[in-house]
């Protein structure tokens, strides 16, 4: 009788610390800061209004069936966004870069990465000759506590690796950008995002208008309640820096995302054969 | 030890049996093969055995850190003030001598007060078999052991020893007696120098091969140690050390050394460097741990130092007035510090930088890369740089401009369609010309007009899927040439 009475105390023990374990994100993710992406209709269907720090985010570009080289298109804009993001943090505190120089085989340009405010006061780029290194130098970073957001391009993240990030990320508070290719469905990210390339309205000129990409919220760990079912979230987001426009004595280009017309059915991309006059797309004409 | 001298091939080095057996040093091989039939030679290694020299030199800095190789077969320790730690001078030679003994040395070690007398009394006090001969201390001492040596013990050249010998001087003593004036006019005044310097009379010091830090804290080990673990431990131990010395300072290291003498005779070593003076034992150990992994312990290190090479002043911290408010654990600047400082010694310096943008036509030159903790010099956040060009420039540049094939049919027009990394575009939207000059200020006028110096008209293109990319026609539009055209960006 005591053996069995000793036994149920112990299960009991048991799944109290189970349930302290696996107590709710959501909970602990209202404490946390959070980093909003600027623009009201994305926020809302992030936990806590933005996206939640003390995590991994994956963001990675969309892969098609057809021409394989689309995802060498879809790479850069994964890239830009997820240097938008960056940017986004970096208002908090200084941020790391960290690239593997073996894969990736471009530069970073300050003068691109201006555009994002990131510039040598808050950015750090580090250049990793080993995918083993780069690991490591993201983990680093994370656990310090020092940088408010770690970027990694990393092409595929394995899963205890992915682990080691999230516990760096929890003790030091940072949040952690995943830019890669490497889409394992057992990454443990609080979001994930799928980038591709989106073209430019014509309304904007003749001209390529501001960096532009259709971004897909494909996952989303405690998404705020009443946005659970909807499934993934697909929008048109720019990224402005205003140097077009001229700057008044001391005030600051406003950096930001801005979110452009939502996807309709062709009505926002510019005819296919190349003409560059103006596209005015107009409602169907009232009969009458 | 055989090498070449004038042509044929003479004996560089002997042991004692070919001493026994009649042979010198100089004589040509042919000669020495006829005395000593059953010879052994080898072909003389100068170089290696000046690096050997220097090598022996730096295990020797665990007596003092004061060594210097001398010629090609001897070495200088400057033991003032180290004796005491070996448990006197008589000790010290000892353990010296037998240590050189244990490598396999043949060697002779002479004390004194003077270096001049030192040297003397190494190579040519008798008798000659006795590996140690020491001169006691005081001036009436080292006068009193040079006497009766020969004066070729005075570092003199040969033409000046061969003309003392004419003269019948033969021994030092007899030299002392002489005046100076006619032996400065008839050898020069090195002579006098020397033997001014071996009796103590004129000043010498050597240069240590290896300068000693001022900071250093050691760890001698009665056996030695093998394991890591050993290891790691006596270095909490010698941080702690230093990091007193360093406070009471009040300077901070900027690059450490951490040395450990091996019972084989090398001495194995690491050294860290930081980007701010730091005092802080726990950082320098976390620096440390991670090159102790190749840090190997061979067969035994008895002998551990750890010596700063680099410090900095640094202002002591500021302690917390009223007990109740509990200080933050590290300034942010300070955790950013440290985290630089391990991602630098782990990756090394040209791999972590900050990117600044440079006043450069050629977008490739665009940018500095900045090493260390600040970025100093840049723009205040959020403004603009000053150097900024109006047009818009990519995110990713290539590391070299690509070759495309493009099709523009109108000079000074962008493409309409282009083919890059074998993938066939068509250009919806275009923006540019922007015209990038090359710097002739930079190159040589003569240049101007070649193949690698053209000027680059700039595109800012945007493919009917969305991808937007940064490519240049080299040169102006010229008929008779189909123009080039290269990619070198890309737009996020």
């Amino acid at each position: 009788m005591s053996a069995s009475l000793a036994k149920t105390a112990l299960l009991d023990d048991l799944r109290r610390r189970i349930e302290r374990l696996e107590r709710p994100l959501a909970q602990r993710n209202t404490a946390r800061p959070v980093v909003p992406l600027g623009v009201a209709e994305i926020d809302r269907y992030l936990p806590g209004g933005g996206l939640p720090t003390a995590a991994l985010h994956e963001i990675a570009p969309v892969r098609h069936e057809g021409p394989k080289a689309r995802i060498a298109l879809n790479t850069p804009a994964a890239l830009g966004f997820a240097a938008g993001l960056l940017g986004r943090a970096a208002a908090s505190g200084p941020v790391l870069w960290c690239r593997d120089m073996g894969r990736a085989g471009n530069r970073l340009h300050a003068l691109g990465l201006e555009n994002f405010g990131l510039n040598s006061n808050n950015l750090i780029v580090v250049n990793c000759l080993k995918s083993r290194q780069l690991l490591w130098a993201m983990e680093e970073g994370l656990r310090s506590g020092a940088v408010t957001a770690v970027l990694g391009e990393i092409a595929d993240l394995r899963a205890v690796a992915a682990r080691r990030l999230q516990l760096a990320a929890e003790a030091g508070g940072g949040l952690a950008l995943l830019v890669g290719t490497g889409a394992d469905d057992a990454l443990p990210a609080a979001t994930r995002w799928r980038i591709a390339t989106a073209v430019s309205p014509d309304p904007q000129g003749p001209w390529p208008g501001p960096a532009r990409w259709a971004v897909t919220l494909h996952r989303c760990r405690h998404a705020p309640a009443g946005t659970e079912h909807s499934g993934p979230r697909q929008w048109l987001l720019e990224w402005r820096d205003d140097d077009n426009e001229q700057l008044h004595e001391g005030e600051r280009p406003a950096h930001g995302f801005r979110l452009a017309a939502a996807l309709r059915d062709g009505s926002s991309r510019p005819a296919r054969s190349g003409r560059r006059g103006a596209h005015v797309s107009l409602p169907a004409a009232a009969t009458g | 030890m055989v090498t070449e001298a004038r042509g044929q091939a003479v004996l560089a080095a002997i042991n004692r049996a070919a001493e026994a057996g009649g042979l010198v040093p100089g004589l040509p091989l042919a000669d020495a093969r006829a005395l000593v039939p059953t010879l052994r030679t080898a072909a003389a290694d100068p170089a290696g055995d000046r690096r050997a020299l220097g090598a022996l030199a730096v295990w020797c800095g665990r007596y003092t850190p004061w060594t210097a190789p001398d010629g090609g077969d001897g070495l200088w320790l400057e033991i003032t003030g180290a004796a005491h730690l070996f448990g006197g001078e008589a000790a010290l030679l000892a353990d010296l001598s037998a240590g050189l003994a244990a490598f396999g040395y043949a060697h002779r070690l002479g004390a004194a007060d003077t270096l001049g007398a030192a040297w003397a009394v190494a190579r040519f006090a008798q008798p000659l078999r006795d590996p140690i001969a020491s001169v006691p201390a005081g001036l009436a001492a080292t006068t009193q052991a040079l006497m009766p040596l020969s004066v070729a013990a005075l570092r003199i050249g040969a033409e000046t020893a061969e003309g003392l010998f004419r003269l019948g001087l033969r021994r030092i003593g007899q030299l002392t007696g002489q005046p100076r004036a006619p032996l400065a006019r008839r050898f020069g005044a090195g002579l006098l120098e020397r033997l001014d310097q071996a009796l103590g009379h004129d000043h010498e010091t050597i240069t240590p091969c290896r300068p000693p830090a001022r900071y250093q804290s050691r760890l001698a080990f009665a056996e030695p140690l093998i394991h890591r673990d050993g290891v790691i431990a006596a270095l909490d131990r010698l941080l702690a050390v230093l990091c007193r010395q360093l406070a009471t300072a009040d300077v901070g290291a900027r690059r450490l050394r951490f040395s450990g003498y091996r019972v084989g005779g090398d001495v194995a070593e690491i050294i860290i460097g930081t980007g701010r003076a730091v005092r802080d034992a726990a950082h320098l150990k976390r620096l440390f741990a991670e090159k102790l992994e190749r840090f190997d312990p061979g067969f035994g290190i008895d002998l551990l130092v750890l010596a700063a090479l680099e410090t900095d002043p640094l202002a002591p911290a500021q302690a917390a007035l009223s007990p109740d408010r509990v200080p933050s654990d590290m300034s942010s600047e300070q955790a950013l510090a440290y985290l630089l400082d391990r991602l630098v010694n782990r990756l090394g310096p040209e791999c972590v930088m900050r990117l600044m943008p440079a006043p450069r036509h050629p977008p490739e030159h665009a940018q500095y890369a900045l090493a260390g903790p600040t970025g100093g010099g840049g723009a205040l956040p959020g403004e603009p740089s000053p150097h900024r060009p109006i047009a818009a420039r990519p995110l990713q540049l290539l590391a070299q401009p690509e070759p495309i094939e493009a099709m523009a049919p109108v000079p000074d027009r962008p493409p309409v369609m282009f083919r890059w990394r074998r993938r066939q575009h068509r250009v919806a939207l275009a923006d540019g010309p922007e015209r990038i000059a090359p710097e002739w200020w930079l190159e040589d006028p003569a240049e101007m007009f070649s193949d690698r110096m053209r000027l680059r008209d700039y595109y800012r293109v945007e493919d009917t899927e969305g991808g937007r990319f940064w490519l240049f026609r080299a040169g102006l539009y010229r008929p008779d040439r189909p123009p080039r055209w290269y990619m070198h960006g890309i737009f996020p």
